[in-house]
């Protein structure tokens, strides 16, 4: 029985973040679950020094303000200037990152506070492994994977029309009133808050693997953005099963399994096809 | 035709970007039914007059009115075309994607896509010569290709204004012959066509109605009440070899009726 939760919370995470990655991968904020991820520390330390190291819900609410925050952030300096998103997201996560380490360094010396843990999420982030097994959390997990996927499905559905048209043609986009920052910041914002819920139910490696790997593939195969959509949801759940048998046979930790496999496939790929 | 109700009156407009403004106290009147072009030379505000047109950029001060009314009351009838440069064309989408995308205008998020729309779509392939081609992916197209099919998606939207952000900037000969023609019909047809360009011979040959910008209005008419050698030079600043070739086919121009 665990392991359908541990499968069905994968599928669900990983259908999630390849139907927004569809966009960002477009849109070239491949990265942005990436730096969303370092970009939280200061939102763990301050979880840290309100609720204690086992407390698991101001990590997680804090954490989900602050990457929301950040994509907002990175999103508006997109909007707003003329820099490149490399340079935007490389510039915010550096400084939250720092700001975070320097918050360990500064206020929870006294405490014994391992920075690794906290670095790492051991302590606070329990190892995927034992999360998806252990049987008391599954479902807390779970529900969370469940809300978040369907959000995102419905917000894909729903905004199918000013996502792609905002996505590639914002100042027409603009000119018809279909509102494209509206969207785009919408897109951002629900990266953050699948990076953050990720974190903690398949670990941060699976995710950025995910978020981009299966958008990219269907990217290099799809004439259209729809078939792209599908594409990329076909590419996950066969990425997923296949990382995870590869995984077991190896006996790597699952997310580990699934990202080489989803970084071998896409390099297979972009050498097998013809250009 | 000044007589006539203008579909676009333009009032004392000021804009551009944090820096500062780009085009100052702007005012010009547009009559229906015109293929009208607003020239300049670089960086005289034409795109950026454009996009505060159609409330990308918002204005410092001053208004835009399109038949009387407000550009939010109005949008749906004034298709606008960006250049092409501005977006990516690597995007997964086939030809007959994106001029699909002028019919989301009248469609909202939800509202199907009829028998009618596709029927449009198709006209609209066909009108601009790009109905073979339907399934082409948009990479995969050459520069004059990509501006038909932004026409293309224009003319779904089925407006009675178009607004044409430099449609001629690199594409072939053909394509640009074929878009003045285009452009011709639709005004023929009693819809109004203004199109930023930035050669003046086309210009005087093509347009019958034009706005010379040089961050100010520097003058508005047809073509050869505008471009004197007189305004020209106030426009582009300083006597050009050029210029005076243009002043001297304008003048004999002017001589003959024009068809």
């Amino acid at each position: 029985m665990e392991w359908f939760w541990v499968i069905l919370v994968l599928l669900l995470v990983g259908s999630a973040a390849s139907l927004l990655g569809s966009f960002i991968v477009l849109k070239g904020f491949g990265m942005l679950g990436d730096a969303i991820s370092h970009a939280v520390l200061p939102a763990i330390v301050i979880g840290y020094l309100i609720g204690g190291i086992y407390d698991n819900n101001w990590f997680l609410i804090l954490s989900i303000a602050l990457a929301v925050l950040t994509s907002l952030t990175i999103e508006w300096l997109y909007q707003r200037t003329r820099m490149y998103p490399d340079g935007i997201m490389g510039l915010i996560f550096t400084f939250l990152f720092a700001l975070g380490l320097l918050m360990i360094d500064l206020w929870t010396y006294s405490v014994d506070l391992d920075p690794e843990c906290v670095l790492f999420g051991e302590a606070a982030y329990i190892p995927f492994s034992f999360f998806l097994i252990g049987n008391a959390l599954i479902p807390k997990q779970l529900i969370l994977s469940v809300i978040i996927w369907l959000i995102i499905l419905i917000f894909t559905f729903a905004g199918y029309r000013p996502l792609a048209l905002s996505t590639f043609d914002r100042i027409y986009a603009h000119s018809i009133k279909m509102h494209p920052s509206l969207w785009q910041y919408s897109i951002s914002a629900l990266v953050a808050v699948l990076t953050v819920i990720a974190i903690e139910s398949v670990g941060i490696v699976l995710l950025l693997s995910i978020l981009v790997v299966p958008a990219s593939i269907a990217f290099l195969w799809a004439k259209r953005l729809h078939s792209m959509i599908f594409l990329a949801q076909i590419v996950n759940a066969t990425l997923i099963f296949l990382g995870l048998l590869f995984a077991l046979y190896v006996d790597i930790p699952i997310s580990a399994g699934i990202a080489i496999l989803g970084g071998l496939a896409l390099l297979t790929i972009t050498i097998l096809k013809k250009k | 035709m000044n007589q006539k109700n203008p579909v676009i009156k333009v009032t004392n407009l000021t804009a551009g970007y944090d820096t500062g403004p780009v085009i100052w106290g702007v005012s010009f009147e547009i009559p229906e039914g015109v293929v009208a072009g607003i020239v300049g030379p670089n960086g005289a505000g034409k795109s950026t007059l454009l996009k505060v047109m159609v409330g990308i950029l918002k204005p410092h001060s001053g208004t835009v009115l399109f038949w009387n009314k407000e550009y939010s009351e109005v949008y749906k009838r004034i298709a606008y075309v960006p250049q092409k440069e501005e977006v990516d064309w690597t995007f997964p989408a086939t030809v007959y994607d994106v001029v699909m995308m002028g019919r989301w205008v009248h469609k909202g998020l939800w509202k199907r896509i009829t028998k009618q729309d596709k029927e449009i779509v198709r006209q609209a392939l066909e009108t601009v010569e790009m109905w073979d081609y339907r399934n082409r992916q948009i990479s995969k197209l050459s520069g004059g290709q990509q501006q038909r099919v932004f026409f293309a998606r224009a003319l779904a939207q089925d407006p009675d204004l178009f607004l044409l952000d430099e449609p001629f900037a690199g594409v072939d000969m053909k394509t640009e012959e074929t878009l003045l023609e285009l452009l011709k019909q639709q005004a023929s047809k009693g819809k109004t066509v203004v199109v930023v360009h930035h050669n003046l011979f086309t210009a005087a040959e093509h347009f019958q109605w034009l706005v010379l910008l040089n961050m100010h209005v520097v003058s508005v008419g047809p073509p050869e009440e505008v471009l004197t050698s007189e305004n020209i030079e106030r426009a582009y600043g300083g006597h050009l070899p050029v210029l005076a070739k243009l002043s001297q086919r304008l003048s004999s121009l002017r001589e003959k009726p024009t068809r």
